[in-house]
């Protein structure tokens, strides 16, 4: 295996990398895991308005996970982000208003 | 003469650094697989980070936990390929920063609630047990 890395600099390199990305991997396994744990309760605590940020959010972080192969975002995403996102804290902020009176 | 010491030096120093990194490598992998572990058998509680103060799970902070990992990962994956800090766009920076802001505004909105304070039980608590029976008053 070291071979391939003959260099001292390029051993350490592949060393950093292989460990960094174990490491990166064990990290999303345990949030994967986390978010299908909770997905139940997240699911009976959503109304109308979580859907919308949902659904935002998801069709957002695809667009930014495909960045290397698509390019860079347009400013139209963000604004339908950001739309979204107001929606959501507008129409909160409204049920919490009507359950105070 | 000088030029050849400062070589010399300067090839001590690398022979050095070489040991030190592999070990700091070794030290910081052996942490975060130890980390790992304990999260995996649970003896680290993640829960908390989709529950809101009432117990109910929170999308607020749902979208800022996907997109803080798909950022993340991004800059992970970005770094194993150059191993140099990449430049990140300034959309994604403002995406991250409006979904921070909008669970920071979210949270402010459920604290305004006493019912988004108090947490509530999903089982009802079991009744009292009975009294102890006194002797001096059983029936005949």
């Amino acid at each position: 295996m070291l071979a391939a890395y003959p260099g001292k600099g390029n051993f350490v390199a592949w060393l950093w990398r292989v460990e960094f990305g174990a490491v990166a991997l064990g990290m999303c396994a345990v949030i994967v895991r986390l978010l299908l744990r909770e997905a139940g309760g997240l699911m009976r605590a959503s109304r109308g308005e979580d859907w919308l940020l949902l659904a935002a959010t998801l069709l957002t972080a695809g667009r930014v996970a495909m960045v290397p192969w698509s390019g860079q975002m347009q400013k139209d995403w963000v604004w339908v982000f950001a739309v979204a996102c107001a929606t959501h804290l507008a129409v909160k902020a409204f049920r919490a208003t009507r359950v105070k009176s | 003469m000088g030029s050849a010491t400062t070589s010399t030096y300067v090839e001590k120093v690398v022979y050095l650094l070489l040991p030190i990194g592999i070990a700091f490598m070794i030290i910081m992998g052996l942490l975060c697989l130890m980390l790992l572990i304990k999260m995996w058998r649970n003896e680290i509680n993640l829960c908390s980070l989709l529950e809101e103060a009432n117990g109910q799970a929170s999308m607020s902070r749902f979208q800022l936990l996907i997109f803080t990992l798909v950022v993340a990962v991004g800059v992970f994956l970005s770094i194993l390929h150059t191993l140099t800090l990449p430049d990140i766009p300034n959309s994604v920076l403002i995406l991250l920063g409006i979904s921070a802001s909008t669970y920071a505004t979210g949270k402010a909105i459920t604290f305004t609630r006493p019912e988004g304070l108090i947490r509530q039980r999903s089982n009802p608590p079991p009744p009292p047990p009975p009294p102890p029976a006194n002797p001096s008053q059983e029936p005949r």
